[in-house]
């Protein structure tokens, strides 16, 4: 009885009004009202335009940017007592200022990575006096240049860092790659390199890092140098200067005519 | 070709009728047919009887829309098949909520005018969802999906109106046993 009811009642849907029917079937079917075709190219043309604007305004943001001035190594938990650059290179001289000081000889220690180093002392940077191309460290070490390349001269703070830069006769000197052969190939930079904070320790011990320029640029001038104390006034790093010479970076050789490599040995 | 062209060819007994019917229809009329049944084929046996039926009614038959009409027949085909099989469909047992005992006294028309004066109190999208429910038997994930709304927000919907429905057709039972007494 009861089944008969609800069969009953089952088909008494049969006589509902039809427009009922014909406007539940598009739930039924599960079509969305169609939008038509001038919709759909209006919908595709502001999506598109608001992609290429997108686009555009990335594209401005990437082109104005520009590598921060000065240093910027704050990855090393370490103190920057100067934020200037502490070494720089103008006209072919280079000098030390405040940060970057020895007291003792240097002491010869021959080329490594296609850069001849020389160590100053051991004792730390204790005293005021700058290095500078004057500096009669340099003159020593330029006696043991062995293979005839131009000599060097390094800063280094308890056989923690080194720093070596290529002179002649007191003044520093354009390299030429293809005439001096520096071996550029052993100066792995890592990939991700680009600015100071970004640079890495590579496979040689050399922490390596320059002006986000150079992955920009060819060439250029003076980079800035820079020396980076920790907090019991180790050295920690120091910057890399590049003058219109040639680097390994990436693989790619990028020209460097002189340069100031830091080598920091970090136990 | 619009509907009236295609029961015009009804009318004038161009086979042509039954390839337009189901070009434009066909699907919806099998989809209708295997809500029902849950069967490929019968769906598809429904669908064919359905262009007969067509056929067979058209004329005398002048329907308003051709595809209510047509999914009228279907869903009565369908109906057909699962009764002979013996088989329930879950979207029509929800139904038993409605009826009470004096359903019987009523006409399959006057149950439908009822049904109608129901639909008409909806509110659109209630009335949608409640004929797709008991007409064609769409599962609630896809009367969900197509309004836009929730599962349990559609069992809700279909469950208060199942209620109205069954409250408003006591009062029509209450009022023919009335009027049958007096």
């Amino acid at each position: 009885m009861k089944n008969n009811n609800k069969e009953k009642l089952i088909d008494s849907f049969e006589n509902i009004d039809s427009d009922y029917i014909d406007s539940a079937a598009e739930v039924y079917l599960g079509i969305p009202p169609k939008k038509n075709n001038r919709q759909y190219l209006r919908y595709i043309g502001l999506v598109a335009a608001a992609a290429m604007l997108l686009f555009a305004i990335l594209f401005v943001v990437l082109l104005s940017r520009r590598a921060p001035e000065g240093p910027a190594l704050t990855s090393l938990n370490s103190t920057l007592i100067n934020e200037n650059p502490v070494i720089s290179i103008t006209n072919n001289t280079a000098e030390a200022s405040s940060g970057a000081v020895v007291t003792t000889p240097p002491t010869y220690d021959g080329w490594h990575d296609g850069f001849f180093f020389v160590k100053i002392g051991g004792q730390g940077i204790t005293d005021s006096t700058p290095v500078t191309k004057t500096d009669p460290s340099i003159t020593s070490a330029e006696t043991d240049d062995q293979k005839g390349r131009y000599p060097a001269f390094i800063l280094e703070h308890q056989n923690r860092a080194s720093l070596v830069y290529n002179e002649k006769n007191a003044s520093m000197t354009p390299i030429d790659p293809s005439k001096d052969q520096l071996n550029y190939s052993k100066i792995k930079v890592d990939e991700s390199v680009s600015y100071a904070i970004n640079s890495r320790f590579n496979s040689e011990g050399l922490y390596v890092f320059y002006n986000s320029n150079s992955f920009y640029y060819e060439s250029y001038d003076v980079v800035s140098s820079s020396l980076l104390l920790d907090s019991k006034g180790n050295v920690c790093s120091l910057n890399l200067c590049m003058i219109n010479g040639k680097v390994l970076i990436d693989n790619d050789y990028r020209d460097v005519s002189a340069m100031v490599l830091v080598e920091v040995d970090v136990n | 070709m619009n509907d009236l062209e295609i029961i015009r060819l009804f009318n004038v007994r161009n086979e042509g009728a039954i390839i337009q019917t189901k070009t434009k229809y066909g699907r919806v009329i099998l989809h209708t047919a295997f809500e029902i049944t849950m069967s490929k084929e019968d769906a598809e046996e429904c669908e064919n009887d359905t262009y007969v039926r067509l056929w067979d009614t058209i004329p005398p038959e002048n329907p308003k829309s051709l595809k209510a009409y047509a999914l009228v027949i279907v869903r009565r085909l369908a109906l057909d098949v699962l009764r002979k099989r013996k088989r329930e469909n879950k979207a029509f047992e929800e139904l038993a909520d409605c009826i009470n005992d004096s359903i019987g006294e009523f006409e399959t028309e006057d149950l439908s005018a009822v049904l109608n004066g129901f639909l008409k109190d909806l509110d659109e999208d209630n009335r949608k969802i409640f004929v797709a429910r008991y007409f064609f038997s769409t599962d609630i994930s896809s009367i969900a999906k197509s309004i836009g709304i929730a599962k349990p927000a559609v069992n809700m919907r279909l469950k208060r109106m199942r209620e109205k429905l069954a409250g408003l057709l006591r009062e029509q039972t209450d009022f023919l046993k009335g009027w049958g007494k007096k």
